[in-house]
């Protein structure tokens, strides 16, 4: 009889000290880093949560805890819009270590910028986008600039102009007309016609 | 006898054995390097120049060091336009079974900026590539976001103009190629539309 009673009170202590380890709600974050997330639209999935994670966040966090030992399975349930995604170290086991070292990596869309040339009869023309530069020959009648990121603004100015003439965009706003902005598409984008005259 | 001739022979064996296994151990005192894009990189330890070429992705001093001695690689001369950082480039040799330094490289990168006048109200966006930075009214300096690295071209234009205003970019101070110094030489002169 004395033996049963103490049985059962050690089961009881047993199931107690269980339950405070983790038997129910647990106390772990999943979390982890976002790199180069410039576009709206993300959804995070796991265990049936999702997350929607605006442009501009470098991380992120799921609202439910997950118990030591859960299996986590971190899916992208909705890419952004113009920018694609990819996650690593998203499933595993659930531990103190491992529910924060999943990484989301984010590439925006990039696509072609071209415009029209004009009158381009002589070399020595440079059309600059800030860093990035292009030299289009004498006689050729359009210019690119080969990756610009979805919906992204942009400003193409002419940092020397051809040898004996004068080119001017259309439509610039500037006073002597070197310059043109304007905002990416979602696809190949066409900027502003560049008219070249002699001096 | 001829007991007494193997135990000298067993203790010289000992001896050269034990010393064979480290005794006199030598390092190669060296490490990676990534991103070295420019000459005249110039690394140092304990007295020893080492001239490394741009392109070079790995370095290996002449003079090896034995076990138990310091090394500290330092950066005597830096490349041209280029700032390298070293790390584990220090320690006694032995801690680790390499000595492994690692020397990162980065091209001397400077801001772009200068003064503008007339800009009564915000609005104001300028734009140099795909870079937005905008210029709260009142303001009579701006810097713009982000930097240019040595050697690689900059044009700032007016993205959006403030409402009833006329920014214009003073021709000739908005664009260039950039130095060994931070640009504060552009000029915007807002007027009223």
């Amino acid at each position: 009889m004395k033996n049963l009673y103490l049985r059962s009170m050690l089961a009881a202590a047993c199931a107690v000290t269980l339950a405070a380890c983790g038997g129910s709600g647990g106390n772990l974050y999943l979390s982890g880093r976002i790199v180069n997330l410039a576009k709206d639209g993300l959804i995070l999935m796991n265990n049936g949560e999702s997350l929607p994670v605006p442009a501009g966040q470098t991380s992120f966090v799921f609202t439910k805890l997950a118990k030591t030992d859960d299996h986590y399975d971190i899916t992208i349930a909705q890419q952004p819009k113009g920018a694609v995604c990819s996650i690593t170290n998203g499933s595993g086991k659930a531990t103190s270590y491992t529910v924060s070292t999943a990484v989301v990596t984010c590439t925006t869309n990039t696509y072609p910028l071209s415009g029209t040339i004009t009158g381009l009869t002589a070399g020595g023309l440079h059309l600059v986008m800030g860093p990035d530069g292009t030299s289009p020959l004498a006689g050729v009648s359009s210019y690119e600039f080969p990756s610009v990121a979805d919906g992204a603004a942009y400003g193409i100015s002419i940092l020397t102009q051809p040898t004996g003439l004068m080119c001017r965009f259309q439509g610039s706003k500037s006073a002597d007309a070197s310059d043109t902005v304007g905002t990416m598409g979602s696809a190949a984008t066409t900027a502003a016609t560049l008219d070249c005259t002699p001096q | 006898m001829k007991l007494s001739c193997l135990r000298p022979l067993a203790a010289l064996l000992l001896t050269l054995g034990l010393a064979a296994c480290g005794g006199k151990a030598t390092y190669e005192v060296g490490g990676s390097i990534s991103n070295l894009n420019n000459n005249g990189l110039v690394l140092a330890n304990g007295g020893e120049n080492l001239p490394v070429d741009a392109g070079q992705t790995s370095f290996t001093f002449k003079k090896r060091i034995d076990y138990g001695t310091d090394y500290n690689i330092t950066v005597q001369t830096q490349p041209a336009h280029m700032n390298c950082g070293i790390s584990g480039g220090s320690g006694s040799a032995g801690h680790y079974i390499n000595i492994s330094a690692a020397v990162s490289c980065l091209q001397n990168t400077y801001t772009v900026g200068g003064t503008v006048s007339g800009l009564t109200v915000d609005g104001l966006v300028l734009i140099n590539g795909n870079a937005t930075t905008t210029v709260a009214k009142d303001a009579t300096s701006f810097t713009m976001v982000g930097s240019v690295d040595y050697g690689k071209t900059y044009a700032v234009s007016v993205s959006v103009q403030p409402k009833g205003l006329q920014c214009d970019l003073v021709t000739g101070t908005e664009k260039g190629t950039m130095g060994e110094a931070n640009v504060t030489t552009v000029k915007i002169a807002c007027n009223p539309a």
